[in-house]
């Protein structure tokens, strides 16, 4: 079991994201709880970047993601983010740069998902790339793609 | 999840609780209360990181691989990454863990 020699100094990827090691097993958390960790561009970017220093790292076994607070793991895009208006193909190059939920692919050790709370849009895509979902009996799941803004 | 169960999900856009997330597979394990996933989750975890690293590697590529491969390619690529792991130390260990009736400790070498 873990034990607090074992802890290691958390890692800030940035904003929204946080990196903890203890003993074998590397924890991907998303920090944006009064925002139920909607992803933004700091999502977009943190957890590929947590997901391969835990990759090459190696003490660690196996990756937990996870999201911080009470409310949720995640609930989806931040439809809060403003953009200009785009066209097509700006919204097309804009996203093939932050392909990122693809980061799990490349990923080699076993990926767990801890999933409390809401589940929704781009946090069930996370989920799903994940390879073992592991969920508390509060757990909320949907797929509200269809009806939103973006 | 099979397609239909993910069709119902995108088209209407409803919400599933954590049991029946668990009933149609979209989750495989449940906490027992909402306050204890965390140290449920940590010991699950740890469970699996005591296994031997590379076999964890292997069997988590077969499974992605099996997604896109017909059978006898499927079996191919099996016995290749088992034909890789038969040599290492950590093979050794597990079978000499369980003559001496002890836990095995693995290396990933």
């Amino acid at each position: 079991m873990s034990t607090a020699q074992n802890q290691q100094p958390p890692v800030l990827i940035n904003e929204a994201v946080r990196l903890e090691r203890d003993a074998m097993v590397g924890w991907v958390i998303l920090t944006r709880p009064r925002q139920i960790n909607a992803i933004n561009d700091d999502i977009r970017q943190g957890v590929p970047q947590a997901l391969a220093q835990l990759q090459q790292d190696p003490q660690i076994r196996v990756i937990v993601i996870r999201g911080e607070g009470e409310r949720g793991f995640c609930a989806g895009a931040d439809i809060k983010e403003r953009r200009g208006p785009e066209s097509s193909l700006q919204v097309r190059q804009r996203m093939e740069k932050v392909r990122w939920i693809e980061a799990l692919d490349g990923i080699s050790k076993p990926v767990v998902a801890a999933i409390h709370g809401y589940c929704m849009g781009g946090g069930l895509e996370l989920a799903l790339a994940c390879d073992i979902r592991f969920a508390a009996p509060d757990a909320v799941f949907a797929l509200p793609e269809t009806g939103s803004p973006a | 999840v099979a397609p239909g169960q993910a069709l119902d999900m995108l088209l209407t856009g409803d919400r599933m609780g954590a049991e029946q997330a668990q009933r149609i597979g979209l989750v495989s394990r449940l906490a027992s209360d909402n306050a204890s996933l965390l140290d449920e989750v940590r010991a699950f975890a740890q469970r699996i990181a005591v296994k031997p690293p590379t076999a964890s590697a292997f069997v988590k590529q077969a499974a992605r691989a099996a997604l896109d491969m017909d059978l006898k390619r499927g079996l191919d690529l099996e016995l290749d990454l088992f034909a890789l792991l038969a040599p290492t130390q950590d093979a050794r260990e597990a079978a000499a863990a369980f003559s001496e009736r002890r836990e095995p400790r693995f290396t990933g070498e």
